[in-house]
């Protein structure tokens, strides 16, 4: 109405001239001029006024009816009612000052939490996407080198690994899961070999090496660990409590409780070829699963994809490291790699600790 | 009574906005205030409606009638809450980077938006305050303000310098203590 008034120092009633009307506190008295509804909240209003004044509603819905449009702004929020109380005071900023930082605070611990308790997360449970879209994500983005990237790849590969032997050891891994883990397992294997092959081609052939021959070592020990797993679960139904995976030297013990099997290893060994011993080895775990008694879902039969998938990594790594250390306390040595050299001779000498056949 | 909700919604057009802002000066809240400007207009109309006023006088200044039923309103809420809502707005402002008292620069005054200079003005205290408000951000003569308040023109004619000056102080806080030290 009377912009006037604020645009200069008199007093338009008076005539007096107002020396407090400087020009910072006229800018903040125009500033304040500037608050109004919105087109929605008085058309809102206005509408709803008619309404009551045609007899059709109350009070009360009156104005809930003025609010209509612009109610979703505002949803009080039972979180920030406990939060409120919390700290008791009654003053606006405080609330503002304090729950900021609170909700900020809260929010990163339960992020952080949220990432740590994933970390253990097999497939299936609720935070097993977290672990692989955001943990594993966030590891593979902070590698930047092609040695960091090989390592992470790594790391994620044998992830998979071992998930798959959780699941099996608890009787839960099903068909499909082991699929994804299998896919999975390549995926990040396929990583490995590619950053690898950039860090050779780079000249550092040494890390590139290194890289490999740890991970080889890894599916080394996972494949046993998968096959004593396999064993394991067979072994439940069994009424033999014979301990395997304690005795150096296996073929006894298997003998008692898998007859079947050392024939067929016996083929193993005699065979020459790598890829013919790593199918025979595959079906060997084939055959040893559907010979035991199965009660809870094919439990062993189900380890087998991911151990082939193992196996063609390691067959297909061509690690120049062949004199591996021994680390097959309770298996077979059949299962071992064997590589052309060692497996001309028919067997591996320094390789192994228990008898081949 | 056609009459009546047709000056009615008029008025509504006209003073909704001035009505919601006096209202946010009162409970910085604004979902609060729109909800007071409904039930101001609502009551208003009840009582011409009920044949009290029997037009006249009433019409002649409803926005004052307004303000008045507004100021009651709000007055009862005070009394309900125990306190006037927005006591640290100055706080506020700091904590969002603003600081009036010790900023010579101008540009703080630029970044404020409405809100943050209602709440600025609600600084000053009452009834400095809400006189400063009433007249340079409202616009209302010192006869409308004396009639709505019920106090006599002059008794706000000196709360409005009143008001001015302690919010000039406000904002040149650095001034006054160099004056003190000097």
């Amino acid at each position: 109405m009377n912009e006037n008034n604020l645009n200069n120092r008199i007093d338009e009633e008076s005539g007096h001239i107002e020396h407090n009307l400087t020009p910072r506190v006229l800018h903040v008295l125009k500033k304040a001029n500037n608050v109004s509804l919105t087109h929605d909240e008085k058309h809102q209003g206005a509408h709803a006024l008619k309404q009551f004044m045609a007899g059709g509603i109350t009070e009360a819905e009156a104005i809930k009816l003025g609010k209509a449009s612009t109610a979703r702004k505002k949803v009080p929020s039972p979180y920030f009612d406990a939060i409120s109380t919390l700290f008791a005071s009654a003053s606006v900023s405080f609330k503002k000052r304090v729950l900021v930082p609170v909700a900020a605070i809260l929010i990163f611990t339960l992020a952080v939490g949220t990432t740590y308790a994933a970390s253990e997360a097999l497939p299936g449970d609720v935070l097993y996407p977290v672990k692989i879209n955001v943990n594993e994500n966030i590891e593979a983005a902070l590698a930047v080198s092609s040695k960091a990237k090989a390592k992470v790849a790594v790391e994620h590969a044998v992830n998979r690994l071992e998930e798959a032997e959780k699941l099996a050891a608890k009787g839960n891994l099903k068909p499909a899961v082991q699929a994804d883990l299998v896919a999975r397992f390549n995926a990040e294997t396929d990583k490995v070999d590619n950053q690898t092959e950039k860090l050779k081609v780079s000249g550092d052939i040494e890390d590139a090496d290194n890289i490999k021959t740890g991970f080889e070592n890894s599916l080394r020990a996972h494949s046993n660990a998968i096959s004593k797993i396999s064993e394991r679960s067979g072994k439940k139904k069994r009424v033999e409590a014979s301990s395997t995976s304690s005795e150096p030297v296996n073929s006894g013990a298997s003998n008692r409780s898998r007859p079947t099997r050392m024939p067929r290893l016996s083929k193993a060994a005699a065979v020459v070829s790598t890829e013919s011993i790593s199918t025979a080895i595959s079906t060997t775990s084939f055959t040893s699963g559907a010979d035991e008694e199965n009660n809870d879902g094919d439990n062993n039969d189900s380890l087998s994809e991911i151990k082939a998938a193992v196996r063609v990594r390691l067959d297909s790594g061509g690690s120049k490291n062949k004199n591996n250390k021994d680390d097959s306390e309770g298996l077979r040595p059949s299962k071992k790699e064997r590589r052309p050299p060692n497996a001309s001779r028919g067997e591996g000498e320094g390789e192994f600790k228990g008898d081949i056949i | 009574m056609e009459d009546l909700n047709k000056t009615f919604i008029e008025a509504y057009n006209a003073h909704a906005d001035a009505l919601f802002r006096f209202c946010f000066f009162k409970l910085s809240d604004r979902e609060l205030a729109h909800d007071y400007v409904q039930e101001t207009f609502m009551k208003a109309w009840k009582y011409m409606s009920d044949g009290n006023s029997g037009g006249g006088k009433e019409m002649e200044n409803l926005r004052a009638f307004l303000y008045k039923i507004a100021g009651n309103m709000v007055i009862d809420e005070y009394r309900r809450r125990g306190h006037r809502p927005m006591q640290a707005s100055l706080e506020d402002l700091h904590e969002q980077g603003f600081d009036p008292g010790e900023d010579e620069t101008e540009s703080w005054v630029d970044r404020i938006d409405g809100k943050q200079a209602i709440e600025l003005i609600a600084e000053v205290p009452e009834p400095y305050g809400e006189a400063v408000f009433m007249r340079y951000v409202q616009s209302l003569t010192l006869e409308e303000i004396a009639e709505i308040t019920g106090e006599t023109e002059n008794t706000i004619s000196v709360r409005v310098h009143r008001g001015l000056t302690r919010l000039r102080k406000l904002f040149n806080r650095e001034e006054t203590q160099n004056q003190k030290d000097k």
